[in-house]
């Protein structure tokens, strides 16, 4: 390990891996020299340069390498012990279960590839899990479709949505899914627990999808699903993630903790042919206090609209008639005129009942989804093209001043209103 | 120790009460811990604090019970984290106080450390390490890692100490010797013993170990399953269930100190091995060679799991080298139209597919990611040719206003543009400028091709169905049915790749022309039909063109080819 102008060489044996905690703002990048080395099952290419700017990555190798860390990551070290070999072990399983559906029949219910629930509380690797299977599949030469149900980080949209998203390719390191093209539904919250009907209603929605898509591609279909889950695993959080088994007819559960596992393995003695494998969490996992995931929430609505410093993208700002969009909401929310109510609004407890809003000063820096839906009645089934954040409200003029990702005139005339919101700019 | 709350406090109490290694008591102490698991934190300071506190004679069982909580498999984390935390601390304190009798317990539970999963492999290796100078004075490490008995050991069983230096190789790899290395450093670690009445703390302790040993059994039983795994790569063949005929321990002596639950199969490990046979150190290739398995559907169990599985490694890396070319190259393009695109000022992020165009989008035939490779392949060899004989009165692009870069051509004798192609007739006419102009190629590319016409078409025709929708749901009052679903357009953007740009939309591009087929009010509330609108308003600047396709909705720039005439 040679220190010259903040830059380390490390050199790793077999099984090790090298884990770097990089704060924001300060520059980080890790080139491979020799050997063979990944991030989170991502390859690293030989003299290249990889950029892990506040990032926390761990650069694992299977055989032995040397990587050059240039500038001063907040932690470096080789750590010796890593869960990956259980990991990979998994995806071997994995692999051969994609094998056999590939070999039915198309159409048949044996074509249908391993559908992978990943469950877990909070900070104990799930989305990084993910990353790995969907990589080591892809470099297998099978197309997973990455389906992001952690409503409160996402790592394929803004927050607040469920997503489906086809990995065609090994996952960029430092863009994560977000270069690739997602479906996405707007549930609007960073909890779960925030409106759990909705939840299960635009779950078995996206399962339904997915379902469509592998009945009309066998790859696909052979390929299966990796889902992600969120970090909340008892009481309504616990049957929350019971309906994800079910909704997407989950074959395969990989738990992170040993009393979920223990739970899991009790209720869903019912249907046996779900696998349930219990998987330690990597010693590399950070755990995160609870306003680092709200930073971390605002940064990834950041990344939506401005994109990495890798990939920069440009919003664009605009002003626009508050009649020419139409805000609703999902479920009850304060404050709504029975006026605002549309035809038909059914009752007061119904989690599912959309209330037209009229514009106010509330709705400044919400997040908004932009749905493709035609009328109001059918947001709930529509996907979202993309996300506005509202940066002002001018209620005498009857203007909304938006940041949309793109110039020109929004998709969709029907935005839909959460809870979540960023004072980004 | 300040700060312990109550329940710490209760805790260290009884604490003082473990006197002695009996099982029932660590087990209760376990247990009692076990369901609190809040006050973790306060458990192993009470547990710090009794260790530092108490007679000499009453630490090891205390070792013990830390033992005990880190080999139960229902371990909380909370608390194999805190107690891997000052296991070296606890260890090296009592080690460092004891007498040589302590010793050999310690050592003795301290070899078994590294093959629990609850263990940090670095800790327990810092523990042994700790052991080696007073045990290196006797006898030089020949384990490398592995402490050797130490000193004072009454040589009472040459063979068996022989054997521990060779067979906790397994323990110290990672991991590849299957289900054996649970036990079998454990069988290693009783059989050379102490004498029996040496320490009856100790011993009694471990005459109850051997009640751990249910917890062991799903182990036990996998070297049988086990026995196809590791078979082939290995130099050392069956060796779990060879008893070695002549060097087993006497037979009071095992039953005394394992009690009957251990086979005495499993005593025989370590002497199986001949002694002759090459033993590689413990940093050699040979702990690197993990067993190969065979590849099934079915998960491999708990302990399986973990190991590290050579097929799967080379499965990875074989298949990794398939398919990297083709990653390679498309992130190479991916990076370039990027740049591209940054250079011309429009990157933005897309607006994300309705699920009809995605699931067209996603569903592509198998050979689709090939074949999209290919083709970008050679439309990348294509980019690369592009070069125009100099003209200096046209010393700058005609679209971007860029001046060119030259460079000489040998092959011509001729000084050329790089990357420009000279557009003349109805592709001038097509991209809006004079005959015999001299452009860019990524201006082109900008520019809308056949297949950006044929994507907005199939946005203008989602668009007419959805109003054709909405007029059918106010006729109708508010209809049922997903929205988006039933308006599948009519042509599909990938399939409409082959057809010809219909005149009528092509025009609609080219000459600007007021919004189409429905402007209500101001530029958003122009839904659909706006995106080809938009272009059309804006083709004057030609690098639009890819913001007009994003704007369309389609799906992502890997999937167009643009194409350049």
């Amino acid at each position: 390990m040679a220190n010259e102008g903040g830059s380390s060489e490390y050199t790793l044996k077999a099984n090790e891996e090298l884990r770097l905690d990089c704060p924001a703002g300060r520059s980080v990048s890790v080139r491979l020299e020799d050997g063979t080395a990944e991030i989170f099952g991502s390859e690293l290419h030989r003299g290249r340069s990889v950029s892990v700017s506040g990032q926390k990555v761990a650069v694992f190798t299977w055989s032995g390498c040397r990587v050059t860390v240039q500038g001063e990551p907040g932690v470096v070290y080789v750590a010796d012990e890593t869960p990956n070999a259980a990991y990979l072990n998994v995806h071997q399983t994995l692999s051969a279960r994609r094998e056999e559906a590939a070999k039915a029949g198309p159409g048949t219910a044996a074509a249908r590839g391993p559908v992978v629930v990943v469950v877990g509380p909070t900070d104990s690797g799930k989305s990084t899990l993910c990353r790995m299977l969907c990589n080591w599949a892809v470099r297998s030469e099978w197309q997973p479709t990455f389906v992001d149900l952690d409503v409160g980080q996402g790592s394929v949209t803004a927050p607040g949505c469920l997503s489906a998203v086809p990995v065609e390719q090994p996952v960029d390191p430092q863009e994560g899914f977000a270069a690739d093209i997602p479906l996405a539904f707007f549930y609007g919250h960073a909890s779960p627990g925030e409106n759990p009907t909705l939840f299960k209603a635009l779950c078995d929605k996206l399962a339904a999808l997915l379902q469509r898509r592998a009945a009309a591609d066998a790859k696909a279909s052979a390929s299966g699903l990796v889902i992600n889950t969120f970090g909340w695993v008892d009481g309504v959080g616990y049957e929350l993630q019971k309906h994800i088994i079910s909704s997407f007819q989950a074959d395969v559960v990989l738990v992170m903790e040993d009393r979920l596992h223990f739970q899991l393995q009790q209720d869903l003695k019912s249907s046996p042919r779900t696998s349930i494998v219990k998987l330690a969490k990597s010693g590399g996992v950070v755990t995160r206090q609870t306003d680092e995931r709200r930073t971390a929430r605002d940064h990834r609505i950041r990344e939506y609209f401005y994109g990495t410093p890798t990939a920069p993208l440009q919003p664009a700002t605009q002003t626009i008639r508050a009649s020419d969009i139409a805000v609703y909401r999902i479920g009850t929310g304060p404050r709504a005129p029975s006026s605002a109510l549309p035809l038909g609004a059914s009752s007061l407890a119904d989690p599912l009942r959309l209330t037209g809003l009229p514009p106010s000063l509330d709705w400044q820096q919400a997040l908004m989804a932009v749905s493709y839906a035609a009328t109001p009645e059918q947001i709930l089934n529509s996907n979202v093209a993309g996300f506005v954040l509202v940066k002002e409200v001018d209620t005498a003029r009857g203007t909304v001043t938006l940041t949309t990702p793109a110039p020109g005139p929004l998709p969709g005339r029907y935005l839909v209103l959460g809870s979540l919101r960023s004072a980004i700019d | 120790m300040a700060g312990l709350s109550a329940f710490g406090q209760a805790y260290l109490e009884n604490l003082r009460d473990l006197t002695s290694a009996d099982r029932r008591s660590i087990v209760t102490l376990k247990d009692l811990a076990f369901e609190n698991a809040e006050e973790a934190t306060n458990v192993v300071k009470s547990i710090r604090q009794h260790i530092k506190q108490c007679p000499v004679a009453h630490r090891l069982p205390a070792v013990y019970l830390v033992d005990c909580m880190l080999k139960a498999e229902n371990c909380p984390s909370v608390y194999a984290e805190q107690l891997n935390k000052s296991l070296l601390e606890v260890f090296s304190f009592v080690w460092d106080n004891a007498d040589a009798t302590t010793r050999k317990a310690l050592t003795k539970a301290c070899k078994l450390w590294q093959s629990w999963p609850n263990f940090d492999k670095k800790v327990a290796q810092a523990c042994e390490a700790h052991m080696v100078p007073a045990a290196s004075v006797s006898m030089p490490a020949v384990g490398g890692v592995l402490a050797p008995p130490y000193q004072g050991l009454p040589v009472m069983q040459p063979p068996t100490i022989a054997a521990v230096p060779t067979r906790p190789l397994a323990s110290v790899g990672n991991g590849s010797y299957g289900g054996a290395q649970q036990h079998a450093p454990m069988s290693v670690a009783a059989v050379p013993s102490y004498p029996p009445a040496a320490y009856p703390g100790a011993y009694s302790y471990h005459q109850q170990h051997s009640g751990f040993v249910p917890q062991q059994r799903p182990y036990m039983q996998q070297p049988v399953q086990q026995q196809p795994y590791y078979s082939a790569q290995h130099s050392v063949p069956t060796r779990p269930q060879v008893p070695y005929p002549t060097a087993l321990p006497p037979a009071p002596r095992t039953t005394g100190l394992l009690g009957v639950q251990i086979p005495v199969s499993l005593l025989g490990q370590p002497h199986a091995q001949p002694p002759s046979s090459p033993q590689p150190g413990p940093s050699s290739p040979y702990n690197a060679q993990p067993a190969a398995r065979q590849r099934t559907t079915e998960f491999p169990g708990q302990q399986l799991l973990k190991e590290l599985d050579a097929t799967a490694v080379q499965d990875l890396q074989a298949a990794s080298n398939r398919t990297r070319p083709a990653f390679l190259d498309a992130a190479f393009l991916r990076n370039k139209r990027r740049t591209t695109l940054m250079a011309t000022g429009s990157a933005s992020r897309q607006w994300f597919p309705t699920i009809d165009m995605w699931l067209q989008g996603t569903t592509a035939a198998p050979t689709d990611n090939e074949l999209d490779i290919a083709e970008d392949e050679a439309e990348a060899a294509k980019e690369e040719l592009y070069f125009v004989e100099e003209d200096p009165s046209q010393p700058e692009c005609a679209m971007s206003g860029e001046p060119f870069e030259r460079f000489y051509d040998p092959d011509s004798d001729k000084w050329c543009y790089k990357d420009a192609v000279l557009l003349s007739g109805e592709d001038a006419a097509k991209h809006g400028v004079m005959d015999g102009s001299i452009v860019k190629v990524h201006c082109l590319a900008g520019a809308p091709s056949k297949l950006q016409l044929a994507t907005l078409r199939a946005a203008k025709a989602t668009a007419a169905a959805a109003d054709e929708l909405r007029q059918a749901t106010i006729t109708f009052t508010a209809g049922g049915g997903s929205g988006v679903t039933p308006t599948t357009p009519p042509q599909a953007p990938v399939p409409a790749l082959q057809l010809e740009p219909q005149p009528a939309v092509a025009a609609a591009l080219i000459k600007p022309e007021p919004g189409p087929v429905e402007a209500p009010a101001g530029p958003v509330g122009s839904k659909r039909p706006a995106p080809p609108a938009e272009p059309a308003a804006r083709l004057a600047a030609p690098e639009a063109g890819v913001a007009a396709a994003a704007a369309a909705g389609f799906p992502d720039a890997k999937r167009v080819k643009l194409e350049v005439q």
